[in-house]
């Protein structure tokens, strides 16, 4: 009886053992990024699916909490081989005097996972931020998400709003 | 009786287990998902394609000025030589699209083949990316590969 429950209990563990290989085949979703980003849930669902030439000025209008909202256009980074975006960040929704917390992703086409990121932190007014994500492929394209970070407590709206250049 | 059901059950476990490995063999992933773009033309080469199986151009492409991209392609069957036609399909994806495009199939050839297609109606500042898959066969391990050029222009 012993050696037929061992039997099962391996079975059970070998069949385990196989799972995460079929899981690997359909990890496209959007949204299954791990740590704490994978509570953002993607405001605008779908990734660009053509190019901007350089600059380009994307506007943010009233992101909610733990939502997201991906760029428009995927971009080349050109010779520089850098990106650099530049703008202003600020507090939409209620004016709670909250700071607002916001990440800005970056993803190369084709690849789901991060390539670089920018948090910045203390949102309360009109802020300025300017960073530049280096070291990218020329023939390769990039694209943002936005992340607002921020919880969403039932009497307040902490929504962000900003315009920001990518160069 | 215990040595039986013993016998039986472990029987079934590697039953199981083969079954998942099978599985697992014939869902997986074609070739890596291009990452970097290349100026067209450019010719693609495909060795010894199983059966089952799928490779992606290394590059993704933007369409020309008419807003396609035509493709000359040249095959030929390669591996086990049985008389069996081969089967292929060409499919055509787009950057952040997950699901092809747009598709054609050349159904059973054998020797060699070679013949043009024109994928229109793309999108001037959007980049694409072909996808080879070879239909031929009933399994992975039959032994029908396939061999071939595409050029991308």
């Amino acid at each position: 009886m012993k050696k037929i429950i061992a039997l099962v209990l391996s079975c059970i563990f070998i069949l385990s053992m196989s799972l995460p290989a079929y899981a690997t085949e359909s990890a496209t979703d959007i949204v299954g990024i791990s740590g704490n980003e994978s509570a953002i849930v993607p405001f605008a669902a779908t990734k660009p699916t053509s190019s901007h030439s350089l600059p380009y000025a994307m506007t943010i209008t009233n992101l909610t909490e733990q939502h997201s909202t991906y760029s428009r256009y995927y971009f080349a980074p050109g010779s520089t081989e850098s990106l650099t975006i530049s703008g202003n960040l600020w507090p939409s929704g209620t004016e709670d005097g909250v700071a607002r917390n916001v990440k800005i992703l970056l993803f190369q086409v084709q690849n789901d996972n991060i390539i670089d990121s920018y948090t910045v932190n203390g949102i309360t007014e009109k802020q300025f931020i300017a960073h530049t994500f280096t070291g990218l492929d020329t023939d390769s394209h990039y694209y943002f998400r936005i992340d607002n970070m921020n919880s969403h407590p039932p009497y307040a709206n902490r929504y962000v709003s900003g315009s920001i250049t990518v160069i | 009786m215990k040595k039986n059901t013993l016998l039986l059950l472990t029987i079934l476990i590697l039953v199981v287990c083969l079954c998942c490995v099978i599985f697992h063999i014939h869902n997986s992933s074609p070739s890596a998902l291009p990452l970097s773009s290349h100026q067209t033309p450019y010719t693609m080469a495909v060795e010894n394609l199983s059966s089952k199986s799928g490779v992606y151009s290394e590059y993704y492409f933007a369409p020309n000025e008419n807003e396609e991209l035509q493709i000359s392609v040249s095959l030929r069957e390669n591996g086990t030589i049985d008389g069996a036609p081969r089967k292929v399909k060409i499919l055509l994806f787009q950057i952040g699209v997950d699901d092809n495009i747009d598709s054609f199939t050349i159904n059973d050839f054998s020797g060699s083949t070679q013949l043009s297609h024109t994928f229109t109606g793309l999108e001037a500042n959007s980049h694409y990316f072909l996808r080879l898959d070879n239909l031929s066969g009933s399994t992975r391990f039959s032994g029908r590969l396939v061999d071939g050029t595409i050029e991308i222009s």
